[in-house]
């Protein structure tokens, strides 16, 4: 790490054995932004759901609270900076802002009644992490926050939430999203608050160069979480009726989810079982690896706030046929017909075909993926994105430039 | 060190394997107290890891042999021998009552009391380990493994100040220089 800041991260999101790509953005953030700090602290404020009556959960809550000051080392991460992993708990709950609150009270127990040290503070998710950020911070630190979450809208419904929401919006010294889906979200929903908005890129490694080259589009990859909003059962309706066609299509779905045993039946009711490879979870290391064995990212997701192995693929040099589902439009602005194509969101399987047949009629030729990769590298880089939060952390605060 | 990993519930499998492995991996002596998961038949823990499962297998509320006799035999039994005669569809509908009204809050009560018993079981089973083999530390690894000890952290800590606790095994600093 470099002299000159001194910085603590707070998400309720990082990877875990349990959950290895759970986060693996924030993990990112932290790699591109330590080497520019002299000191790096996460707090992982990992939510752990209770489900005990309320007499039990106060006994529980007592033990815990002796318990947590004396049990939250610093364990390494990446790129030289310290984790601090800290249970949040709390019964199960819809109600946002109850969950608000926990995170807000148990890094206080973890702190043991001291403030976070850092002088900068950037949270990641404002509503749960931003909120125990601004409350536990030191006088006079700054706080800054990062949205990604896709479930804002359902957040913001309930009114006691959205208030909060309003505060924390009110009381960060800077708020940044990842995707314009959540900036218009955030925009239409707190108007005196769009001028405060702004962009900020989730960190994709480009340092290394692609590793394979795609062939001829045979071999289709999906990484995402096998779960509703992915459309993993329309993807493999559309790979049904794209094989049809071309028999030695084959198609890996890495990830995992609740989904995954629908998703092997309906393989099998396709007649595609033996050329779809569920892969599972893997460490969010293995993707590059695995990205350069195949020929096209396929990604059917109905909303994404931003899209991020679309760009991960581009960085391994793979095309990419991507659904419109908010954040890969303007991840990818300016270089669609480069690196690949994009379909709508439809549940006919005909459209995932149409898009596929028309980037297989364009490819090799009439994409550019060294170009759309330099692109993507500017913006989303590590290097690129730390400039991107060093300039945020580093700008006089109001006070020091008012004359 | 000698590690306690208490995770009585297992849910998070995936990450009980991972961590205990590389707690014997960095030379510890590892217990492992939880019950055991479908998962390891495929992804087998560290043959280094010593695992006590947690099972109260047979283990349930009492029951009184009388009351499960007036209350489930003979009125299920009567209602369904009238459900095959003309009676069929009150009897039918009497049987879904009674159900419903009398043995099912009675089924919910004995799980709940029969959970109680397995609950029990399991903080007897953890609080044997940690007396016979005096633990230098405990890595309560889920919510349950808290709820468990609840009742008796206050005092162990009280007792072995010096007992090492945390919610994962990872490269911890201080616990690399005491290696």
């Amino acid at each position: 790490m470099s002299p000159g800041r001194r910085v603590a991260v707070v998400t309720p999101w990082y990877p875990e054995p349990q959950v290895p790509f759970g986060g693996s953005f924030v993990r990112a953030m932290v790699e591109a932004v330590a080497p520019g700090c002299d000191r790096l602290d996460v707090y992982h404020l990992n939510i752990w759901t209770v489900l005990r009556p309320a007499e039990r959960r106060r006994r529980i809550w007592r033990a815990q609270r002796r318990l947590l000051p004396r049990s939250v080392p610093a364990s390494a991460t990446v790129a030289g900076a310290a984790l601090h992993r800290i249970p949040v708990l709390a019964p199960p709950t819809e109600d946002w802002r109850a969950k608000s609150d926990a995170f807000a009270e148990w890094l206080a127990v973890a702190l043991g009644g001291e403030r976070i040290e850092a002088p900068i503070v950037h949270a990641h998710v404002p509503f749960t992490a931003g909120w125990a950020a601004l409350e536990h911070a030191a006088p006079g630190a700054r706080v800054y926050a990062t949205e990604h979450a896709s479930f804002l809208a359902e957040v913001l419904a309930q009114p006691r939430a959205r208030d909060r929401y309003d505060a924390v919006l009110d009381r960060l010294d800077g708020y940044f999203v990842v995707g314009e889906p959540l900036r218009d979200l955030v925009a239409a929903a707190f108007p005196h608050h769009a001028e405060k908005i702004r962009f900020i890129a989730n960190p994709v490694d480009f340092r290394a160069s692609p590793a394979g080259v795609p062939r001829d589009l045979r071999r289709w990859l999906s990484v995402a979480t096998l779960t509703e909003r992915k459309r993993i059962d329309h993807l493999l309706r559309g790979f049904a009726l794209c094989r049809n066609e071309d028999p030695d299509l084959t198609l890996t779905l890495v990830g995992d989810g609740k989904e995954r045993p629908a998703l092997e039946a309906l393989a099998a009711e396709l007649g595609v079982a033996a050329a779809v490879d569920f892969r599972g979870a893997v460490e969010p290391d293995a993707v590059a690896a695995i990205m350069a064995d195949h020929d096209l990212l396929v990604h059917t997701s109905r909303h994404e706030t931003f899209g991020m192995v679309v760009v991960e693929a581009v960085a391994a040099g793979l095309p990419v046929l991507v659904t419109r589902s908010g954040g890969p439009e303007h991840a990818l602005e300016g270089i669609e017909a480069a690196c690949g194509a994009f379909i709508e969101v439809d549940d006919d399987p005909a459209v995932l075909a149409e898009g596929y047949a028309d980037l297989r009629g364009r490819f090799p030729s009439g994409l550019d993926l060294a170009r759309a990769r330099t692109r993507l590298a500017a913006r989303y880089g590590h290097e690129a994105v730390a400039r991107q939060h060093f300039a945020a952390w580093d700008a006089p605060a109001p006070e020091a430039v008012r004359p | 060190m000698k590690i306690l990993y208490a995770a009585p519930v297992a849910k998070r499998y995936r990450a009980i394997e991972s961590e205990t492995r590389r707690a014997a991996a960095d030379g510890h002596e590892v217990h492992l107290a939880a019950a055991r998961r479908p998962h390891w038949d495929e992804h087998p823990l560290d043959a280094r890891v010593t695992a006590h499962w947690l099972h109260p297998a047979g283990r349930r509320a009492p029951e009184s042999a009388l009351a499960t006799a007036l209350l489930y035999r003979l009125p299920r039994g009567l209602l369904r021998r009238l459900g095959r005669g003309p009676l069929a569809g009150p009897a039918a509908g009497a049987l879904r009552a009674w159900n419903r009204r009398v043995t099912g809050p009675l089924d919910r009560r004995r799980k709940r009391r029969t959970a109680e018993v397995h609950f029990a079981y399991r903080r007897a089973a953890v609080l044997a380990l940690i007396e016979e083999h005096r633990y230098d530390w405990l890595v309560l690894s889920e919510p349950g493994a808290i709820d468990l000890l609840a009742d008796d952290l206050p005092a162990l800590l009280d007792r072995r100040p010096e007992l090492r606790t945390t919610y994962t095994y990872e490269d911890f600093a201080e616990a690399r220089d005491a290696r």
